[in-house]
């Protein structure tokens, strides 16, 4: 806790630089470069500029680069690609769904997830979520699982790994008449590095798709994906899929680029010191914060490790909706700090979603759309800028108990 | 025209030179940083000469590594990107070979006693921070020193490119291989690390490999 006194005076400093730029919910850069970075890309240009190399076919960056992140994560396969929604895409049009085919995903979530089932003709099925850990509840999934479910398609929100463990029993035990065990597709776009039971996001389940995006905990320069899965043979389809479909199928241009696999490289090697980075500014602001009774702050499951992509506090159900919001107002107007809700339900948040997936209601997620909140978070957070976040946070709930 | 760095190459020599088993270093050539080739007289097997891998070598290549090496060892040494995914024909070799040649990130070394390989190391940089080291020699030339030979070139090469640290990934049971890695200055990190085979023709995590590091000053 910070003590009042303490408060006041961060507070009376004024924000810290940059001052003049909002600080996001979702940080525009999630992690960050150094000079190796630079310099691979500059290799990389380098070794590309001459008539007879160019930047591309087969590059071997890329090659290089899914390999190690293939071993990284300890699975078979890595495909790179050019965007972990590109990625969904291609995971969901391997299931070759037929009208009426269901997959169940959490609706607390980003719509890409839900907008690659609708895309394949597919139905998507909500279910709910844990609120502690905001991951699908497992027996909430089990219950909507019918004759037509193909597949469950967990998100690891936040950095936090969804029970794998868990769906994937549930898959075992619900196969689809024809296709046999559900397929479990994780969206790991957030959670890149994160740790189950001992064992990397992205080891588990048919296919795992990551984003490189800006935002995310490694970035390709601004864009970029990978699947990973044990697979041989869907392995092959997502990589002709990349490519034009291959000889024998449909297909686009869904390619990462040299350039980005070099940078890759790199930030693969770094990328569990940026994750500890931010594991430990997350520590340090579970600290400063705990014992603030209008707040939960995140959960972290024993055996698992959360990368905390973004730092989801629930606020008291009493502070749920609109006390919630005047706290968001109070820190964007008066303080300069965005907080982002990561995420409401999509159906409540995305009308496209719930004109095509319909509006279910869900108590828990609908609950936890009204209390999220989440105040920026970075790996490179100085102690100034940390306390500043938490003093805003904290002046804005005695600010609305105070009547504003 | 080979560019050669007058102190590298003294550098490379001396290094070598205290070795039990070599008499002499008669040659060493650098260009850009890479060892084109050493010449050297070895005490016990005469004249070697370690040479930078072309595609020419392929024949002689795919000779070492499927006659030269036993099953075991070939086991414990399946080198990305040339023997692994495996290969069938010293034409397929020779096309791994064209095919990364122009990668600047990994150097290949054979080493010669008069045109036969008896041996190979290797160096990748794949992963800007975690650069790798590998070898193996020839059944019959083993236990001559010539492993110790072969990872002292590799950390030479280490030192020109200006490497902090070299890993090497070992099968547990190698432990022939965790000796001379010992004796060359590496040290186990404590982690296991997947090992990618191929069965059936499918890619397999065949095994957990134990990783060795070496910091140089």
């Amino acid at each position: 806790m910070i003590k009042p006194q303490i408060r006041k005076d961060i507070l009376a400093r004024g924000k810290p630089e940059p001052k003049n730029v909002p600080w996001w919910g979702e940080p525009n850069l999630g992690g960050w470069y150094t000079e190796a970075e630079i310099d691979a890309a500059v290799r990389a240009i380098r070794k590309s500029n001459d008539w007879s190399t160019g930047f591309g076919p087969n590059a071997k960056e890329i090659e290089k680069f899914e390999n190690a992140f293939a071993a990284y994560c300890g699975t078979r396969y890595a495909i790179a690609i050019n965007s972990c929604g590109t990625g969904l895409d291609m995971a969901i049009r391997c299931l070759d769904l037929a009208p009426g085919d269901e997959v169940i995903s959490p609706a607390v979530n980003y719509k890409a997830a839900h907008l690659a089932i609708v895309g394949q003709g597919g139905k998507v099925v909500f279910c709910d979520i844990d609120s502690r850990t905001l991951n699908l509840d497992p027996e909430d999934v089990e219950k909507r699982i019918t004759r037509h479910t193909r597949a469950i398609f967990p998100v690891h929100m936040n950095g936090l790994p969804a029970p794998m463990d868990e769906l994937l029993d549930i898959a075992g035990r619900h196969p689809h008449p024809r296709y046999g065990p559900l397929k479990v597709i994780g969206d790991a776009a957030r959670a890149c590095g994160a740790t189950y039971k001992g064992a990397k996001v992205g080891s588990q389940g048919w296919l795992t798709a990551f984003s490189f995006y800006s935002s995310k905990l490694m970035t390709t320069l601004g864009e970029g994906g990978m699947i990973t899965t044990n697979d041989p043979a869907v392995a092959e389809r997502l990589r002709n899929i990349r490519q034009f479909g291959g000889e024998d199928e449909w297909g686009s241009n869904y390619k990462m680029t040299k350039v980005q696999a070099a940078v890759g490289l790199v930030q693969l090697n770094r990328l569990d010191e940026m994750n500890r980075r931010r594991r430990e500014a997350a520590q340090r602001r579970c600290k400063i914060l705990s014992g603030t009774a209008e707040l939960i702050l995140p959960y972290e499951p024993p055996n698992c490790e959360h990368l905390y992509y973004v730092y989801s506090i629930l606020v008291q159900p009493d502070w749920a909706g609109e006390k919630r919001d005047k706290i968001i107002a109070i820190m964007s107007e008066k303080f300069g700090i965005v907080c982002s809700i990561s995420n409401p339900p999509t159906y409540l948040r995305w009308p496209y979603i719930a004109e095509k997936c319909g509006v279910p209601r869900l108590a828990v997620s609908d609950d936890v759309g009204r209390r999220l909140l989440c105040p920026p978070l970075h790996p490179l957070l100085t102690e100034e800028q940390e306390l500043y976040i938490c003093a805003s946070l904290l002046e804005a709930i005695d600010m609305i108990k105070a009547g504003a | 025209m080979i560019k050669t760095n007058n102190t590298d190459a003294e550098n490379i020599r001396s290094a070598l030179a205290r070795l039990p088993g070599v008499a002499t270093v008669n040659d060493v050539r650098i260009k850009d940083r890479i060892i084109e080739s050493i010449s050297l007289e070895n005490k016990s097997l005469g004249r070697l000469v370690l040479q930078r891998l072309n595609v020419e070598d392929s024949p002689a290549l795919f000779d070492f590594y499927f006659r030269g090496l036993s099953e075991q060892s070939r086991n414990f040494w399946p080198p990305y990107p040339l023997f692994n995914p495996p290969i069938k024909s010293a034409e397929e070799l020779a096309t791994r070979i064209r095919d990364w040649q122009r990668e600047d990130d990994w150097t290949f070394l054979n080493l010669l006693k008069e045109k036969q390989i008896i041996g190979a190391c290797l160096l990748k940089r794949y992963q800007p921070q975690r650069p790798v080291s590998g070898l193996a020699v020839r059944e019959e030339f083993q236990k001559r020193g010539l492993g110790f030979l072969l990872q002292t070139i590799i950390n030479e090469q280490a030192h020109l490119l200006g490497l902090k640290k070299l890993y090497a990934t070992l099968a547990q049971e190698n432990i022939a291989s965790r000796r001379l890695h010992e004796k060359c200055g590496f040290k186990q990190t404590g982690r296991l690390v997947p090992h990618f085979g191929y069965q059936d023709g499918n890619k397999v995590v065949d095994r957990q490999e134990i990783e060795m590091v070496q910091e140089f000053n």
